[in-house]
């Protein structure tokens, strides 16, 4: 797989665009992979590090070595946009579900409870951040980067070609101009 | 949109003034903003959220989020094989695992079961020993009523499964309702459930999941209890106990208060969960619903909440049908499916399928719910372990008694409750609270001798004597100390609390026994003038007393009247009135039928006679006070006690009527109504000679009234102290005699020091602060600190004025004073009006002390002569 990684990413910096469709489901797999042992991890009972969870499928795929700083930051960029796509999704299934429109998977134990009211918030969070495209992009794709794959200022300035100290006024500023959005939308 | 278009500035304006904090900040965005006013909303509410915007985004998505990708499609799709089985569907997923029907594929008979299997991400060592746990178990559990365990084993990858007997019914509450079962066949039903649990619990098992869909019923009406997921071993040390609380695997609406808050669990927590389902088959309904409040709101009733008697649920949902889904939330996601449906067994460790409360029908009458059964399920619900059944064969012996017609134990015993009729009402103050001890005691040892009371009545009568000796014993010491007279005081307060810390330990589980002990403790507080503390001791013993008997009750009405006396004297009359009214409207069709009920009929009429003098409506306080009297004069002996003290406000009413002839008759007749009962170094004593001397201030004799108010003060400083409520009247009234003898700097002292303790004691905005505050701005006026006397003046004004239940005599008197104050500063005019309106004031109500209104006529003609 690592290879398979490495070609697409290779295949992408020669302008090959669809080398993205490529990447996608093999990065999903892998996020969601990831993303899972994680929740084990912590049912064990260990707390979470905030760990960026890109980076570490990053390491899996593809010897840090091997590639250059494009291919890294594309990477970074493309996982950052999948995981907030997982984590929607399931958000969206689990709401579904809620309302009874789904499969008859009728749970109400504390899980579920407790992941009803995440996907709300993170449902709610994602009608915000389209809204927040319409005005400034750059932003969404550093709440991605940020929030959605922590990755650090300095990558997320590496990806974006631009300099920390905006990644820091972006993020600072999304993060306001979110929160507002969230409980605008709550009041109303 | 102001915000897209100017967005960079907006965000640049935002950013800056971040960076800057305080006095800096505000000053960058005043100078900022000032050229652009359309900015100031947009910046101002981005930066306003700070903190908790960076809350929010605090802990990254993935680990904040993560819970969501473990909620997953199924494990194993059908066909695909879990040891020898070949999985048919899914039945259910839960927290932990799934669980599917199957077949066995390798022996010659088909054999279908139902196959738990642990979740793949739940595949960490601890959740498999609570997995491997919940085998052992389950293969020890042998009994028609429990799910068989068929076999266990690992699939091909490490999950653990458990295979057990596949049972084709439905859940408890939709077999009920499918065939609309008669209320005899649901009793039985649920009794064949107990024996399950009870068989469980001897093999040294406690469920602690049970509820509806963990007990299916067989086409046969067998009832059959499944999933000990979560269950204990009794022989568990108690280690794993908090782990399955903090996994919150349980279900919030079933739950006991002991698994909510992560005690210790044991076969009493089977018997909570058992009396919810038995509510539920009975009413239709939850005890408490998981409703818009969420999961923690249900928590919380758990713990706090007493549940509604089943026969209130029934004859609620008689009148208005059933608890409307959108008011508690309970709408459930299958609720437009109409019919309950039949299901199939395995459900492990999930809560799916908890029936549609909105469809239940009630499957009894408030008739027949009333007494046993709602005394039944009350008492397998109660909050404490220790006061349900002790075990669920006793549960089941209750419902088979009361189906053979039998008594059961659940019934509360019947109450009269003996030892607090010995002890007087009025009787307080210190030594007294002595006296109330020793009464209760002698009033339990009387009750103990009368042969017919109840073996739970006995007990009760003994454990309170027993505590109550416990609490003297503690008191004792001090009171025999050099200076008894003063450390009295201290000592018995200090017992009083004592008492009230220990009632939570030491009679945990009793709570007919805390209400009554709260009750009296209560009570003395009230009539000690420590309201603050008595108030919250009697809405206790009030909100227990009601769990217990159910309401109305006559001991929840008398605390009631004791806590209406508490408002009462807190000047809370409004909410005095209303309690006083319904105690009335309770007592009054039984106040003839004994002693006790006489008693505090009379003393509620009274009391609430007290609030309509308060507000000068004296027909009305001097029919109240008459019934009273009336209902007084037919009881005998101790309970006497209030034919002086109605005697005495009929004296007082008279007087305000200018009936002074009939008022003076009254008084006199409630003194001797008093000196032949022996009841001259009482409070009520004391208090009458406060009203007598009144009566006489008012008619202008001063030495008499003077003389009155010197015996007054001897009795109640020594029984009540001089912080009583009492006391300060006596201490305002000898000050108002003071002035109007134009012993001004006398009057002065004397009223300083009042309305001083009078502040400490009540509230602010007591109606006595109010009085005190007209009558020192009175006296100041008078000694030329007209400006001081105003401030006094004014603040009373604003009491009455902003006082529902102010009378215009008293908003007379007090406008009298402040025209008196401002004439004196020359404000002629205002003046002027304010003494108009007094007068207006005066003339509309029943006027009782003719010098307000001289003085206010006084005042006026030396005004008028301009």
């Amino acid at each position: 797989m690592p290879q398979e990684i490495t070609q697409i990413l290779q295949d992408w910096r020669k302008g090959d665009e669809s080398a993205v469709e490529r990447l996608m489901p093999v990065v999903h797999a892998e996020l969601k992979r990831l993303a899972r042992s994680y929740l084990s991890r912590e049912r064990a009972g260990h707390t979470l590090q905030p760990t960026a969870l890109v980076n570490e499928a990053f390491l899996r795929f593809a010897r840090i070595n091997d590639l250059d700083w494009q291919d890294r930051a594309h990477f970074f960029a493309v996982s950052a946009t999948i995981m907030r796509q997982i984590l929607v999704d399931h958000a969206r299934r689990i709401a579904t579900d809620k309302r009874g429109g789904g499969m008859k998977r009728l749970t109400l134990d504390n899980l579920r409870i407790a992941n009803e009211t995440k996907a709300a918030d993170l449902l709610g969070l994602e009608m915000a951040l389209e809204k927040l495209a319409e005005i400034d992009a750059r932003k969404v794709k550093v709440v991605e980067m940020k929030f959605f794959s922590g990755l650090k200022h300095e990558e997320i300035a590496e990806v974006l070609g631009v300099t920390e100290k905006t990644i820091q006024r972006d993020w600072k500023i999304a993060k306001l101009w979110l929160y507002r959005e969230l409980a605008g939308t709550e009041q109303g | 949109m102001t915000e897209d278009r100017n967005w960079e500035l907006i965000e640049r304006l935002a950013f800056e003034a971040l960076s800057r904090s305080g006095q800096e900040r505000l000053d960058y965005l005043e100078r900022e903003l000032a050229g652009h006013p359309r900015l100031r909303e947009p910046v101002l509410s981005l930066i306003e959220h700070e903190a908790e915007a960076d809350e929010f985004f605090d802990s990254p998505a993935a680990v904040r989020f993560a819970t969501l990708l473990g909620d997953e499609g199924p494990e194993a799709d059908p066909g695909q094989l879990i040891g020898k089985y070949r999985v048919i569907r899914e039945l259910g997923v839960g927290g932990m695992g799934a669980v599917y029907k199957a077949e066995r594929v390798d022996g010659e008979i088909r054999q279908v079961v139902a196959i738990k299997l642990l979740r793949r991400e739940f595949n960490t060592a601890e959740i498999r020993k609570r997995f491997e746990r919940e085998i052992r178990i389950q293969a020890a559990l042998d009994h028609p009523g429990i799910a068989r365990m068929i076999d266990s084993g690992t699939t091909g990858d490490g999950i653990p499964y458990l295979a057990l007997e596949f049972i084709e019914g439905s859940s408890i509450v939709d077999y009920c309702e499918k065939d609309a079962l008669p209320l005899r066949e649901r009793l039985k039903l649920f009794n064949k459930v107990c024996d399950a649990v009870a068989f469980a619990h001897r093999n040294l098992v406690v469920h602690r999941d049970l509820k509806p869909s963990n007990i299916l019923v067989t086409a046969e009406g067998e009832p059959k209890l499944l999933d000990f997921g979560i269950s204990k071993l009794l022989s568990d040390t108690g280690e794993e106990t908090h782990t399955i609380t903090r996994m919150g695997v349980m279900t919030p609406e079933y739950a006991s208060p002991e698994q909510v808050t992560g005690k210790s669990v044991s076969t009493s927590t089977d018997v909570y969960s058992l009396g919810v389902i038995l509510y539920e088959i009975l009413t239709g309904e939850r005890p408490f619903r998981l409703g818009d409040g969420g999961e923690n709101a249900v928590l919380r009733d758990v713990l706090e909440t007493e549940p509604e008697r089943p026969s209130g649920v029934a004859e609620r949902r008689l009148l208005h049908g059933p608890r409307s889904a959108s008011a508690n939330g309970t709408a459930r996601r299958d609720g437009e499916h109409g019919e309950p449906e039949t299901r199939e067994s395995g459900n492990a460790d999930t809560a799916e399928h908890e029936p549609v409360t909105v469809r239940l029908s009630c499957a009894a009458s408030p008739k027949q719910l009333r007494g046993d059964l709602d005394n039944i399920v009350l008492k397998a619900l109660r909050k404490e372990p220790e006061r349900r059944y002790r075990t669920v064969d006793q549960l089941s012996t209750d419902i088979w008694n009361h189906l053979d017609g039998l008594p059961v134990s659940a019934r509360p015993a019947t109450l009269g409750y003996k030892a607090s009729k010995f002890v007087s009402r009025h009787r307080t103050g210190v030594a007294l609270g002595f006296v109330i001890v020793l009464l209760i005691v002698a009033g339990v040892v009387a009750a103990l001798w009368q042969a017919r009371i109840a073996n739970a009545e006995a007990e009760r009568a003994k454990k309170t004597s027993e505590f109550l000796q416990r609490i003297l014993n503690f008191s004792n010491p001090s009171w025999i100390s050099s200076n008894p007279e003063q450390d009295r005081n201290v000592t018995l307060s200090s017992a009083l609390d004592e008492a009230l810390n220990r009632i939570g330990t030491e009679l945990e589980g009793e709570p007919e026994i805390q209400a009554d002990i709260q009750f009296t403790l209560g009570k003395s507080f009230v009539y000690q003038g420590r309201t603050d503390r008595a108030e919250e001791i009697l809405l206790s013993a009030i909100e227990k007393y009601d769990s217990v008997y159910g309401e109305p009750n006559v001991n929840s009405m008398r605390a009631s009247v004791v806590l209406a006396d508490c408002k009462y004297l807190d000047g809370e009359l409004d909410q005095a009135e209303k309690l006083y009214k319904s105690a009335i409207e309770y007592f009054r069709p039984i106040h003839t039928a004994k002693g006790e009920e006489g008693m505090w009929f009379a003393i509620a009429l009274n009391d609430l006679g007290n609030i309509y003098s308060l507000r000068n409506d004296l027909a009305e306080t001097e029919s109240l006070y008459r019934e009273s009297l009336e209902a007084a004069e037919k009881l005998a002996g101790e309970e006497r006690f209030m034919i002086p003290v109605v005697l005495s406000n009929l004296g007082r009413t008279m007087e305000k009527r200018r009936r002074f002839d009939e008022a003076r008759s009254f008084y006199d007749k409630a003194l001797a109504e008093q000196r032949s009962s022996g009841k001259e170094d009482t409070l009520e004593h004391g208090n009458l000679l406060r009203m007598i001397g009144q009566f006489y201030t008012a008619k202008g004799d001063y030495e008499t009234a003077d003389d009155h108010y010197d015996s007054a003060l001897k009795v109640l400083s020594e029984r009540a102290g001089e912080r009583h409520q009492f006391t300060l009247s006596v201490m305002y009234n000898r000050a108002l005699n003071l002035y109007r003898q134009g012993r001004t700097e006398e009057a002065r002292g004397l009223i300083e020091r009042t309305l001083g303790i009078q502040q400490q004691v009540f509230p602010d905005g007591h109606y006595t602060i109010a009085q005190s505050r007209t009558l020192l701005g009175d006296i100041l006026t008078d000694l030329g600190k007209a400006e001081e006397g105003e401030d006094q003046i004014r603040s009373a004004l604003d009491y009455y004025s902003g006082s529902a239940s102010a009378s215009e005599y008293q908003l007379a008197v007090v406008r009298t004073s402040l025209g008196a104050n401002l004439l004196a500063q020359g404000d002629r005019r205002t003046a002027s009006g304010l003494l108009r309106q007094a007068l207006e004031g005066f003339n509309a109500s029943t006027a009782t002390d003719d010098h307000e209104i001289l003085r206010c006529r006084k005042l006026l003609a030396k005004l008028g002569g301009l």
